[in-house]
């Protein structure tokens, strides 16, 4: 999106994200920036357009616009050989009023097995949105079917009828429809599809919000009325306790504000009324800077892309001038009515679907830890003594097959250390799980300061008794301590001794971001890789490389279970 | 509602339903404008709900075939 668009998509905001929608106000919002196109199937046995033709304002907010194509209503649920980004299933559940509950789930999962097993998009299945202990069951069968199956995200329905109660269902105009559904709850389910679902399949991840103060985070100027004249309006308590829930769930909260530090510091300490605590802050760029200026050091600091990050801020100028500097920064205008900016985050594509994974609730401190291990690379005499002194526990798995969406998550996302740029989801990723010849390795690491959950994965497969690693990433939060050759050897290790191989061929690319990932192989290979793709050889079992793992400074095992 | 507002509406529909500007000065019929399908045709009142606050009854909904309908059924 560029500076205009950006800015343009502000005023959007109070049409997106109002509590009850209004297609008049929705039908106004049209793109005029460039979108990327996502090709969209849907499998329906009802209709659906009322959805479909209220998708593209939220589509579009998040720079996307889909390319739909929609079957014939056909209740038996059968898929031409075709492939799309991604395809939705939009089923009415109560037109199989003669089948037993079992029964409809045991052929409707087999019908969705069918459709998985054919086509590598992504595919979103409606709920059933009753309320009833039929739906109910069915409801919960497929949300396991979508834990266990790559690939798979559920839209709603059932939360949404539920929140909008008797407006949910419109059985008058059924006969015009074609479906049992309100338009309220058409245009919610366009909202749940175009703002949380697809983004968060297409989107590219936000990691941290970057936040104001004066007029957004409380009202009034901290500079003017001081610490205790600040009024924390319900809006804004709203807020603040909505980023303190998203930072929960692994979102990185930074204040990005023109102030003085000395009075932001005493304003935190004072406000006991906030529900911000200073705790809950990632990093801190207070200064009479810019707020461009302000995310790039926070983005350096906490190692990871502007391009991740979410503003959120009450200055329409400040916003315009982020979003000339740093156009693919996101943006929230924190309105005057400000229980409409803490909506804005329930909706704001990227954060609306967000679930806390394991790794997400330890991203905060675990980042926070790492400047202690800064201080204390510092003060080391040799990397070994620093670390032992942290206390490196690494903890690998082969094959962990729990793990699936996070092993995609980290091809998917990591950009500096990713070797081969192959970018596998969930369904190349289940490959490399299931294949014999193949073996998928999570690395896990703790020291004595934090415990950074998953922070590796490595890819390999057996192919003419050569070990090809297709692909190797390390999180950005793991670079930097040292530790890549241990983690890597041992992973490969493990593959090696299972695949009973004697030579490990590294595939890598060449990307706009990934050279710290280049530079590694070539000085764990000891080649020049030059700047072009390639592949690298090497022998495994020599002393140098066998060297690695011999009483190394920090506790290796096997996660067997 | 005066003729002014409820033709801003019905041309704000229209171009948001079509994805383009409709000319509705001229007559204009569900029979001669073969895009404004079934479906298309209850989005149309689906938005002019939304405008207007109002709620239409399923039968004026299906008897309406041109835009002159939907003035008189927004006078009405």
């Amino acid at each position: 999106m560029g500076v205009m668009s950006s800015i343009e998509s502000l005023g959007w905001q109070h049409t997106l994200f109002m509590k009850r929608l209004n297609r008049f106000e929705l039908l106004k919002l049209r793109p005029d920036w460039p979108c990327a196109k996502i090709s969209l199937r849907v499998y329906r046995n009802h209709g659906v357009e009322q959805v479909l033709s209220a998708l593209p304002p939220f589509l579009g907010f998040g720079g996307f616009i889909a390319e739909v194509w929609t079957g014939d209503y056909d209740d038996s649920l059968t898929f031409p050989p075709a492939s799309a980004d991604a395809s939705l299933v939009w089923i009415d559940f109560s037109r199989y009023a003669t089948l037993a509950t079992g029964e409809l789930i045991d052929w409707f999962l087999a019908r969705l097995d069918a459709l998985r097993a054919t086509d590598n998009g992504a595919l979103i299945v409606a709920n059933d949105p009753d309320d009833t202990p039929r739906a109910a069951a069915i409801n919960q069968a497929l949300s396991d079917w979508a834990k266990r199956t790559p690939r798979v995200a559920l839209l709603g329905l059932a939360k949404i009828t539920s929140g909008l109660g008797a407006a949910a269902f419109d059985a008058r105009r059924q006969k015009l429809t074609a479906t049992r559904l309100s338009d309220a709850a058409c245009l919610e389910a366009a909202r749940e599809l175009g703002l949380s679902v697809l983004p968060e399949m297409f989107a590219p991840p936000l990691k941290a919000l970057a936040v104001d103060l004066d007029n957004t985070l409380y009202s009034g100027v901290l500079g003017e009325d001081g610490a205790a004249g600040v009024v924390l309006t319900p809006g804004h308590k709203l807020l603040q306790e909505k980023l303190v829930e998203l930072q929960s769930r692994g979102l990185l909260i930074v204040i990005v504000s023109r102030n003085e530090l000395a009075d932001v510091q005493a304003l935190f300490a004072e406000r006991t009324d906030f529900p911000l605590r200073p705790e809950t802050v990632s990093d801190w760029r207070v200064s009479w800077n810019g707020k461009a200026a302000g995310i790039r050091e926070a983005a350096a600091a906490l190692r990871i892309s502007e391009d991740a990050f979410l503003l959120i801020d009450d200055n329409l100028g400040e916003l315009t001038s982020v979003a000339a500097e740093l156009p693919r920064v996101r943006l929230v205008y924190a309105a005057a009515a400000d229980e409409e900016t803490a909506a804005a985050l329930d909706y704001f594509p990227g954060l609306s679907g967000r679930s806390a994974s394991r790794t997400d609730a330890l991203r905060a401190s675990d980042l926070q830890a790492n400047r202690k291990r800064e201080a204390l690379a510092v003060t080391a005499t040799d990397p070994a003594s620093y670390l032992k002194s942290l206390g490196v526990e690494i903890v690998l798995a082969m094959n962990p097959a729990e793990d699936r969406g996070r092993l995609a998550e980290m091809c998917i996302k990591t950009n500096q250390f990713n070797l081969a740029l192959a970018r596998l989801d969930e369904l190349m990723v289940d490959r490399y799980l299931v294949d014999p010849e193949r073996r998928a390795v999570m690395v896990f690491m703790k020291d004595r300061l934090a415990d950074s959950g998953s922070v590796a994965a490595l890819f390999a497969r057996r192919e003419a008794g050569v070990l090809h690693i297709d692909e190797l990433c390390i999180s950005c939060r793991a670079m930097g301590r040292h530790l890549e050759d241990i983690m890597i050897a041992a992973a490969i290790e493990g593959a090696v001794a299972e695949l009973a191989v004697e030579t490990v061929r590294f595939t890598h690319a060449v990307g706009p971001r990934n050279q710290p990932a280049r530079a590694w192989l070539a000085s764990f290979a000891a080649v020049d890789l030059g700047d072009q793709p390639g592949h690298v050889d090497l022998a495994w079992r020599q002393p140098r490389l066998s060297s690695m793992l011999v009483d190394p400074p920090v506790s290796i095992k096997w996660n067997k279970s | 509602m005066t003729t002014d507002e409820s033709d801003q509406i019905l041309k704000d529909v229209f171009a948001g339903v079509f994805g383009r500007p409709i000319d509705i000065s001229a007559p204009l019929t569900r029979e001669a404008f073969g895009e404004w399908d079934s479906l298309k045709h209850m989005e149309i009142m689906f938005a002019l709900e939304a405008a207007t606050g109002r709620e239409f009854l399923e039968d004026q909904i299906a008897e309406i075939k041109s835009v002159d309908d939907i003035r008189a059924m927004l006078r009405s």
